[in-house]
C-alpha cells in the first residue's frame, strides 16, 4: 500500500506543479514558465496513464498489474483515451486560460468531451441532457455576462488566479483520493468499470449499476424509456418538488429584475 | 468490415447530398424569389441558370479574406467552423428513407446513427450548439455591431429553442419514443399524419422552426438593410460562405424534422404502406427513399414561399411571439395530448384529431376575441427628416 501511494504521489506532484505553474499572474501569455507547466502536466498524465492500476501487493503479482494502457485495445478504448485526454486537458486549460471568454469555451469543451464518455458508457440521455442543459444554455449565459460585463477585454482582476497555491493543492489531495478510491475498488471487484470498459460497449453503466443495486425497473427497461418511468414512478416525488424549486427559482428572478411600469418611464 | 463500411458510406452519402443540396437550393431560393416578384432569376451561367452555383461558390472562394484589426483571430476562424460543424453533425441521427434489403437477409436502415435511442433530443442538443458560432463570431469581430447583432440573434435562437422543444413532447407521447425511426413507423401504422392529429402542435413546431432557421419572418440576424446583418457583418468570402451555408443546412433539418414528425416521414396511403423492415423490396426502398425527400422539398419550397410573403417582425413582437404565443399555444397542445394519451384508446386517433382541431379553434377565437377587446396600438409617429 505504502508502494502504491508513494507511485500516485509521484504521479501527482507534476500536476500539481504544474497547474499552480500554469495559472494566470497577469505575465505574458506564453511566458516559458506556463509552457513548463504544461509539459508537467503532460508528463504527469503520462504517468498516470501508464501506471499499475489493480493491485501492486495483493494477491496478483507485481508484473501482472494492469495499466490503463496495456487492457485490450479495443475501438471504443481508443475512443475513451481520446475522449478522456480532451476532457482532462481542456480542465486544465479552463482553469489557467487568462481570458474569460477562453475558459467559459474551455469549460464547454469539457462538458462535450464528457458527454462523449457517456455516449460510450450508454447513458444516452445524460449525454444528450448535459449538451442541452450546459453547454447549450448555461455556458452561453457565462458568455453572455463576460461578453457584457466587459466589453473592453477582461478587466485586470480577471487575469489573476488567487490562492493559486491553494487550489492546486486542493486539486492534488481531490485526485490523490479519486486515484486511491479506484485502485481499492478494482483490488476488491476486478470487473470494475475500467475493467469493464475493455469489453463494453452495448450494455450501458445505468443497467449495470441497476442490477448491482436490484432495481428491476431499470433493468427491464434500460435506457430513456426506463429512466423516464423511473423518475415518475419511484422518484416522482423528488422530481415534482425539483420542479417547484426551479418554478420558485424563476419568480424569485423575476421579482429581482424588476418590472418596468409607465411610471418609471414618466419619471425618464 | 462492412460494420465499418455501412456508417462510412452513410456518412459519404449524406454530407455529399446535403452540399450539393445546399448549393443548388440557393439557385432554387433565387428562382423562386424572382418568380414571386415577377423578375427572371439568375440566367446567366448555363441553361436557366443551373451553373450559378458553381459561379456562386467560385466568387465565395476566390474573395478575399479579411480578420478585421482587434479581432481574436483564432475564435474569430472557429465561429464559421463551429456553425457549420454541428448544423452538419446533425444529420447523424435524422433518417433519410426507411430500409434498404441489405446482404444476408439483414435490412440497413437509412440513417447514419440508427435506433438511437435519443434520436430527436440528439438533435435538440447539437443544434442547441450552433449559437456558439453565432455568439463567438460577434464577440470575436471587435465591432460594435457584430457585437449587438450576436447577442440579438443568440436570444433569439435560445428563446425560441423552448417552444420548438414543448411542440415535439406531443409527438413524442403518442410515439413513446424519441426515436425518429420509431415515430415514422407510427404513423405509418396508425395511416395518420399528425399534423392532422396535433395541428397546434404543428404551427408551433413550424413559427419556431423558422425562427430556429432564421428564415425570413424572423431573420433579425441576416437583414443587412435594416440592421447591419448582425454577427457575420466583418466575415468575409468562404467564411462568409460557412455562414450562409450552416443557414441552409438548418432550413433542411427543419424540414427533415417537420416532415419527420409531422407528415408521416415515407409513409404515403397507397404508393408507401406500412411494411415490416425485412419485407421491403429494392424498389419499395427506393421509393420511400423518394417519397421522404420529396415531403422535405415541398416543405422546403414552403419556406421559401413564405420568406418572400411575410413582412419581417420588430425585435419586441419576436419577444413577444416567443414568449407570450407560442409557449402557452405549446402547453395547450402538450396538455391535450397528454390528455388523449391517458384518457383514450391508442389507436382512437379520431376523437385526437377532433380535439386538436377544437383547440386550435379555440384559441382562433380567444385571439380575435382578446384583439377586438384591446385598443389598437398607437404606432410611433416617424421622425420626419428635412
Amino acid at each position: 500500500m505504502a508502494q502504491f501511494s508513494f507511485r500516485v504521489l509521484g504521479a501527482l506532484v507534476p500536476l500539481f506543479l504544474g497547474i499552480f505553474l500554469m495559472l494566470p499572474r497577469g505575465g505574458a501569455d506564453r511566458s516559458p514558465i506556463r509552457w513548463l507547466g504544461a509539459a508537467l502536466v503532460v508528463l504527469s498524465l503520462v504517468l498516470l496513464v501508464t501506471f499499475p492500476l489493480t493491485s501492486a501487493e495483493g494477491a496478483v503479482a507485481e508484473s501482472s498489474g494492469t495499466a490503463l494502457w496495456s487492457l485490450p485495445q479495443t475501438l471504443s478504448c481508443y475512443t475513451f483515451h481520446a475522449l478522456a485526454f480532451v476532457s482532462v486537458a481542456a480542465a486544465a486549460l479552463m482553469i489557467t486560460a487568462r481570458n474569460p471568454v477562453y475558459s467559459a469555451l474551455w469549460f464547454s469543451m469539457v462538458l462535450l468531451s464528457n458527454s462523449g464518455l457517456y455516449l460510450l458508457q450508454g447513458a444516452d440521455f445524460l449525454a444528450a441532457s448535459t449538451i442541452i442543459v450546459y453547454a447549450g444554455a448555461i455556458v452561453v449565459t457565462f458568455l453572455f455576462v463576460i461578453m457584457l460585463a466587459q466589453p473592453n477585454g477582461a478587466a485586470r482582476y480577471d487575469r489573476f488566479a488567487r490562492e493559486g497555491f491553494l487550489s492546486a493543492l486542493t486539486g492534488l489531495l481531490l485526485s490523490g483520493v479519486l486515484i486511491a478510491a479506484l485502485h481499492l475498488a478494482m483490488r476488491t471487484e476486478p470487473r470494475g468499470p475500467v475493467a469493464g470498459l475493455a469489453s463494453r460497449p452495448a450494455d450501458s453503466v445505468v443497467t449495470i449499476h441497476s442490477a448491482a443495486n436490484g432495481n428491476s425497473l431499470l433493468a427491464t427497461h434500460p435506457h430513456v424509456g426506463g429512466l423516464g418511468r423511473m423518475l415518475f414512478t419511484e422518484q416522482v416525488v423528488s422530481v415534482e418538488i425539483t420542479g417547484l424549486l426551479l418554478l420558485a427559482a424563476v419568480v424569485g428572478a423575476m421579482l429581482i429584475a424588476g418590472h418596468r411600469t409607465e411610471e418609471t418611464h414618466v419619471r425618464k | 468490415m462492412s460494420e465499418w463500411l455501412e456508417p462510412l458510406i452513410k456518412i459519404a452519402l449524406v454530407v455529399g447530398a446535403s452540399q450539393a443540396a445546399v448549393a443548388y437550393l440557393v439557385l432554387v431560393e433565387r428562382k423562386a424569389a424572382a418568380y414571386l416578384q415577377d423578375r427572371l432569376g439568375p440566367n446567366r451561367v448555363g441553361p436557366w441558370g443551373l451553373l450559378q452555383p458553381l459561379a456562386d461558390g467560385l466568387k465565395f472562394i476566390l474573395k478575399e479574406e479579411i480578420v478585421p484589426d482587434g479581432a481574436d483571430r483564432w475564435l474569430f476562424l472557429l465561429a464559421p467552423l463551429a456553425i457549420l460543424a454541428t448544423a452538419t453533425f446533425v444529420f447523424a441521427t435524422i433518417p433519410f428513407g426507411y430500409v434498404v434489403p441489405g446482404p444476408g437477409g439483414q435490412s440497413i436502415a437509412l440513417t447514419i446513427a440508427p435506433n438511437s435511442d435519443i434520436g430527436l433530443l440528439f438533435v435538440f442538443a447539437v443544434g442547441s450548439l450552433g449559437v456558439y458560432g453565432v455568439i463567438l463570431g460577434g464577440w470575436a469581430s471587435n465591432s460594435k455591431y457584430s457585437l449587438l447583432g450576436g447577442l440579438r440573434s443568440s436570444a433569439q435562437l435560445i428563446s425560441y429553442e423552448i417552444p420548438l422543444g414543448l411542440s415535439v413532447i406531443g409527438v413524442l407521447l403518442f410515439a413513446g419514443s424519441l426515436n425518429m425511426e420509431t415515430i415514422m413507423t407510427e404513423q405509418a401504422r396508425s395511416g395518420w399524419w399528425w399534423v392532422v392529429v396535433q395541428p397546434l402542435g404543428f404551427v408551433v413546431f413550424m413559427v419556431s422552426g423558422c425562427a430556429e432557421a432564421t428564415r425570413l419572418p424572423f431573420d433579425l440576424p441576416e437583414c443587412e438593410q435594416e440592421l447591419i446583418a448582425g454577427y457575420h457583418t466583418e466575415y468575409t468570402g468562404m467564411k462568409f460562405g460557412m455562414f450562409a451555408f450552416a443557414e441552409y443546412l438548418h432550413m433542411i433539418t427543419i424540414a427533415f424534422l417537420a416532415v419527420i414528425l409531422f407528415f408521416g416521414g415515407w409513409h404515403f396511403w397507397g404508393l408507401a404502406p406500412y411494411t415490416e423492415a425485412n419485407e421491403v423490396g429494392l424498389l419499395g426502398a427506393l421509393i420511400r427513399v423518394i417519397v421522404l425527400n420529396f415531403k422535405v422539398l415541398l416543405m422546403i419550397f414552403f419556406f421559401m414561399w413564405i420568406r418572400w410573403s411575410w413582412p419581417r417582425f420588430r425585435y419586441d413582437q419576436l419577444m413577444d411571439l416567443a414568449w407570450k404565443a407560442m409557449i402557452p399555444l405549446g402547453l395547450i397542445n402538450l396538455a391535450i395530448c397528454a390528455y388523449c394519451q391517458e384518457f383514450l384508446k391508442p389507436d382512437d386517433y379520431t376523437t385526437r384529431a377532433i380535439l386538436g382541431w377544437l383547440a386550435v379553434g379555440g384559441c382562433l377565437a380567444w385571439g380575435a376575441f382578446s384583439a377586438s377587446a384591446q385598443p389598437a396600438p398607437v404606432r410611433p409617429s416617424p421622425v420626419r427628416v428635412g
